[in-house]
């Protein structure tokens, strides 16, 4: 599977945000997006998740335009987004159940996504009272419900700590290796090792980046 | 829509226990303060006595037997006490508030009278008149005049007929001077007319009743605060790329607020029915169900636009206090400028309060009902545009 980015551009009032994104990628690779704040990560990806409209471009999946085909994209494409998309009252298990049937959910607590994301161990605990690493894993586990092979990332391990960053990026090399297809937005360089191309946003275009592990020539280049 | 429906419903039992208990507390606070202003109103009902004063009267025997006739006549509640003064002196009493008000008899007015014509009098009360007791304070000051000058008219009318036939007038001028007087004015009477015409048709009893019922629902909205307010809008976006748009979110969302609106304001008129006997009809629950409809919406609309819980209580909070003073709920809506009364008639918490006080009186206006409907719709509509905004509104 092959996803193309065509000459995305999306201009809130006057300003132009995004200008001409261009972007390529084959099923199992991680491709890292950087960039200053504010420079329109989380709009790309918002709209590559079908939540905002863009001015002009496409969205390609095998061909298929995936910001114009709902359906399609609905099951290709998985999303988690900044902030924790929770109910904060409930338990994992009801909040599992907004996504998953009943069925599905206690097989993939057993042996699927939801069991290496480790959820099985909070799944009667409220969201309120859950530390930011659970929050998180649900989260994907959430957004894992159709299988997508198209996981969008926004920021998924900013505030946690390194213990939460290391299983969650356990996982998400695993959705890699496993053919999964990873866009992701970050500042983190732990996450930055996961990712096989980066790119950075500057005057709402893409620039392709080359990570080395000199976070001094990262932060120059931003 | 049906699983997002489900957890929204469960959600919902969850916070429904505290939010009744909440309810119930403020339920009891709201009849606490109606039983507290209830006291209040009777206690200075028999404790009220004005003090007005009376100026150009000294020297005239008769003019001070009038005086003495209209005080011991005063046999209501709202007693008055009349004092000779000078102007100035009256002046002084009234601004350190020693006299409610005070009435100038011109000089010539007895030989006026006494010919049958009439010089007006001079009534000067107090500027804020705008509180039921300083409008009966008004209505008092007008009817001493009244009683003044007829009485003076009528006794000296009698006076001059009995001269004229050869009878001796001095023996009966007073008690023709008092039965003038008991005639022209019944005080009490003009009083409970005034009030049935001031509030929508509902006594202070009524009134009172329906406009802490309009505050106790939005203060119930409130409580709903935890539920409502959305720290941020993850959980909209990840629907909407599941293809539940935020259209469908936001009717969920808002069924099960009105759903759970309707549960706390059904357990409390349930114990308002146990406590005080009250049976609501069909029409006055479904005129209660616009009602809860619309004001739902409204709050409902307000923690859309709210960010954060904070600002989310606090606007709610402000807005309720303000809606609520201005349409008349805290304070009689008469006593307010009548631009302020008209514009309560437009503004939706106005709206329940009038829709209330038919469903009390057991009237229906179509208008009011369509009105709160019309709004209900249009808050529900702001709603779904302002989560659009603020689900779309990703930078960064």
């Amino acid at each position: 599977m092959q996803i193309e980015i065509k000459h995305i551009a999306k201009n809130f009032k006057r300003k132009q945000v995004l200008r001409d994104i261009c972007l390529e990628a084959k099923s199992g690779s991680c491709i890292g997006i950087l960039g200053a704040n504010g420079c329109g990560k989380s709009t790309l990806l918002s709209i590559l998740a079908g939540i905002q409209d863009c001015n002009s471009g496409s969205f390609l999946c095998d061909g298929v335009d995936l910001l114009k085909d709902n359906k399609k994209r609905a099951e290709l494409v998985g999303y988690v987004p900044q902030g924790t998309p929770l109910i904060e009252e409930l338990t994992a298990k009801d909040n599992l159940l907004l996504w998953y049937d009943k069925k599905t959910m206690k097989e993939q607590l057993s042996k699927g996504v939801l069991a290496l994301l480790g959820i099985g161990e909070f799944l009667s605990v409220p969201v309120s009272k859950m530390s930011g690493g659970m929050k998180k894993r649900l989260s994907i586990g959430c957004a894992m419900a159709k299988e997508p092979p198209i996981l969008l990332l926004d920021e998924p391990t900013a505030a946690l700590d390194l213990s939460c960053k290391q299983s969650i990026g356990a996982y998400l090399r695993h959705y890699k290796q496993s053919g999964g297809l990873l866009l992701l937005t970050t500042h983190d360089v732990m996450e930055l090792e996961l990712c096989d191309a980066w790119y950075i946003i500057r005057d709402g275009v893409l620039v392709p980046f080359t990570y080395d592990g000199n976070v001094q020539k990262l932060v120059e280049s931003l | 829509m049906k699983k997002y429906l489900f957890v929204q419903l469960k959600r919902l039992l969850r916070i429904l226990p505290p939010v009744v208990l909440v309810a119930a507390l403020l339920f009891g606070c709201v009849i606490v303060a109606y039983g507290a202003m209830k006291d209040l109103e009777e206690d200075s009902g028999k404790t009220t006595k004005f003090q007005v004063g009376v100026v150009g009267t000294a020297g005239d025997t008769y003019l001070q037997l009038g005086l003495k006739a209209l005080e011991s006549l005063d046999s209501s509640r709202f007693a008055v006490e009349l004092t000779e003064m000078e102007e100035s002196e009256a002046e002084t009493a009234m601004r350190r508030g020693d006299i409610s008000a005070f009435i100038v008899i011109p000089e010539g007015f007895l030989d006026a009278a006494f010919r049958g014509e009439i010089i007006p009098l001079k009534f000067v009360c107090s500027s804020t008149s705008l509180s039921l007791v300083t409008m009966l304070k008004d209505e008092l000051t007008r009817v001493v005049g009244t009683l003044l000058l007829e009485a003076q008219k009528g006794s000296y009318g009698a006076w001059g007929a009995m001269e004229e036939n050869g009878f001796d007038g001095n023996q009966v001028l007073n008690d023709i001077s008092i039965e003038y007087a008991e005639f022209v004015f019944d005080r009490s009477n003009i009083y409970r007319v005034s009030r049935l015409t001031v509030f929508d048709g509902l006594g202070m009893d009524g009134y009172l009743i329906s406009g802490f019922c309009i505050i106790l629902f939005l203060l119930i909205c409130l409580t709903f605060a935890p539920m409502m307010i959305h720290r941020d809008h993850a959980l909209s976006r990840m629907l909407c790329t599941h293809r539940r748009p935020v259209s469908l979110q936001v009717f969920c969302d808002f069924a099960v607020y009105l759903l759970g609106l309707i549960c706390v304001i059904g357990i409390v008129l349930l114990c308002a029915a146990v406590l005080a006997g009250y049976r609501a009809s069909l029409q006055a629950v479904l005129q209660g169900l616009t009602i809860v409809f619309c004001l739902g919406a409204m709050s409902f609309l307000m923690y859309e636009i709210a960010s954060d819980m904070i600002s989310g209580v606090l606007l709610q909070f402000f807005l309720i206090l303000a809606l609520c003073f201005v349409s008349g709920c805290l304070y009689p809506i008469t006593f307010f400028p009548d631009a302020v009364q008209k514009l309560s008639g437009f503004l939706p918490t106005g709206l329940a309060r009038m829709q209330l006080a038919d469903s009390i009186l057991q009237t229906s206006s179509l208008d009011t009902t369509v009105a709160l409907l019309g709004y209900g719709v249009l808050f529900i509509a702001g709603s779904v545009l302002v989560r659009k905004l603020k689900v779309a509104g990703v930078r960064g």
